[in-house]
């Protein structure tokens, strides 16, 4: 019964039960690869940011300002134009500029801007006065960076990896056009390209189905530690 | 001890220096409790951030416990820091963690063992009353409790000096008198000195020795509670007193009564407060008073007394206050 309603309605994606596997284990592990390189890397340019702001705890005009505009500048890039101008880096780097680990490096590129500022927003609502009555306590900046910054901002931290695992997806989808790998490659090459809309249909639905994953996860996290605050 | 000598904090604006402390010099003495007065903006909380140096000055000594602060190092600081205990307006409790845990927050690190950290702990907050709060997260508190919380945090290394910023201005009148108990209370059995950052002269009378009132950057007056209480000789301190006091609300009352005649306000402190002073002006003058309000409260232990009163003739009245002068009696024309 099943079976012949998929044929019916879905010729060639019921064909391809094991490229759609092997399609959403590459972009799994290209957002979750992406989201730990850009995660470290964005968490210290965030901190950075908050740290060397006009209001931060080590005010730093000059470096606060490079890093602001490296920040701007990298949010400004349309990611579509970004995948093709990284790639001499990218083939430096891995070796290669086709397949899923070579658009991982774009994606990482795209999204430690995204996530510094994200970052960076984040710790800037944890209350200055607490941070004031660590100081009067006598911490030290990095005591202060680590218990109270990533501590007391933590909710909204999670928030924001949250938001961009979530933004992540859908670079790596749209990775897929310049010859990466996962779900947005099947349903570009094998769906779009093709004419077999019931392919790119499928797709999108995994697509969606690993979002509104990310979110429950991330929602359950919040709960979890927000101890009946959120 | 704190001594601050010469303070001045300069704050670069837009296009021009704000000065918030100009050239101010103030001594408190170890187990005091202190209090600054001033309207918002005139650097009194300025002033309290010197004194553990969250703010430096632009120029001034600062040498608490006899230890010059700006002569020390990042770290050297930091460790004096422990030694100075700070509470706020707004209370700045971690959400993100217990009661207990707060209270810990200082104590982490410290090399203390964990035993020994939980008995200190459960100890102060048995002292704030907030023991059977220990495992509970700061927004199911009311705001007196949070406070409460700040206090025993700020204890938890043994400090030596509490400064208080503004520590009951978010607070109702009833928990605002509980938590100025508590801390005379720690004041009394701890010994630590306090410094009192407010704008409310009540608080002050409530529960400080002696005290300071600041003007635009600068101590305009200063002394023991129960002398500038009797005798203020500032009109800013004057009108500080007057909205510490049941007077001010007396007063219009008392004036709409009395239209066309002049009122004059008696104010005496010390033995005199128990003494006849109208019998006396009557026997001396010949003048009768007719005492439209009287009120004597005690400071520190020391009675205080404020009159409203008519005379039935004007005519010696400026001997009369001469008189009074002499006695330690302030008299002042009421104006309306």
């Amino acid at each position: 019964m099943f079976g012949s309603f998929m044929e019916h309605y879905f010729p060639y994606a019921s064909q391809m039960g094991s490229d759609f596997t092997q399609a959403t284990e590459e972009t799994v592990l290209m957002t979750v690869s992406a989201m730990i390189i850009a995660g470290v890397i964005g968490l210290i340019i965030g901190i950075l940011l908050l740290l060397t702001g006009s209001r931060g705890l080590s005010p730093n005009a000059p470096l606060y300002w490079v890093l602001d505009q490296i920040v701007n500048i990298g949010r400004s890039i349309p990611f579509i134009i970004l995948l093709a101008i990284i790639m001499p880096f990218t083939r430096l780097i891995v070796g290669t500029s086709i397949g899923t680990t070579a658009v991982t490096v774009p994606i990482v590129v795209g999204t430690i801007p995204f996530f510094a500022r994200q970052v960076q927003n984040a710790l800037l609502e944890v209350d200055p006065g607490v941070v004031e009555a660590a100081q009067a306590m006598g911490l030290g900046n990095l005591a202060i960076v680590f218990r109270v910054y990533l501590k007391e901002g933590l909710i909204s931290l999670v928030r924001s990896v949250n938001f961009t695992i979530i933004n992540l997806i859908g670079l790596t989808a749209m990775a897929g056009a310049v010859g990466g790998g996962g779900l947005g490659a099947t349903a570009l090459q094998e769906g779009y390209q093709r004419g077999r809309t019931d392919v790119t249909f499928v797709a999108m639905i995994l697509i969606l189905i690993f979002v509104f994953l990310t979110q429950i996860i991330g929602n359950a996290l919040l709960r979890l530690i927000a101890h009946g605050r959120a | 001890m704190i001594e601050l000598n010469d303070i001045v904090v300069k704050f670069p604006q837009k296009g021009h220096v704000v000065t918030a402390v100009n050239h101010v010099s103030l001594a408190v003495d170890d187990g005091s409790m202190y209090g600054i007065v001033g309207f918002s903006g005139a650097g009194k909380s300025t002033l309290v951030r010197v004194m553990n140096l969250l703010q430096k000055p632009t120029s001034g000594s600062v040498i608490v416990n006899g230890t010059d602060l700006i002569a020390l190092s990042e770290r050297a600081l930091r460790k004096e820091r422990r030694n100075i205990g700070m509470i706020f307006q707004h209370f700045n409790l971690m959400e993100s963690r217990t009661i207990f845990d707060n209270v810990d927050f200082p104590l982490k690190g410290s090399g203390i063992s964990k035993v020994e950290r939980r008995q200190r702990i459960e100890k102060l907050l048995d002292l704030v009353g907030i023991l059977e709060k220990k495992d509970a997260y700061p927004y199911q508190l009311s705001g007196g409790q949070k406070q409460r919380v700040a206090i025993a945090r700020a204890l938890a290394t043994d400090p030596k000096i509490l400064l208080c910023d503004e520590a009951t201005s978010a607070l109702d009148p009833k928990t605002t008198i509980a938590v100025l108990q508590l801390l005379k209370e720690i004041n009394d059995r701890l010994g630590i000195t306090i410094v009192i950052i407010t704008h409310e002269m009540q608080v002050v009378k409530e529960i400080c020795d002696h005290v300071a009132v600041m003007e635009e950057g600068k101590i305009i007056e200063r002394g023991e509670v129960a002398d500038i209480f009797s005798n203020p000789q500032k009109p800013l301190t004057q009108d500080f007193i007057r909205t510490a006091g049941h007077i001010d609300q007396a007063e219009t009352t008392i004036l709409e009564h009395v239209a066309g005649e002049d009122v004059y306000e008696l104010r005496f402190s010390g033995s005199r407060a128990s003494e006849p002073i109208l019998i006396d002006i009557y026997k001396r003058f010949g003048l009768t008073a007719n005492i439209l309000y009287a009120n004597v409260e005690y400071l520190q232990n020391k009675p205080l007394g404020t009159m409203l009163v008519t005379f039935d003739s004007s005519d010696q009245l400026g001997e009369v206050e001469q008189h009074l002068q002499q006695d330690g009696i302030s008299m002042s024309k009421v104006v309306r």
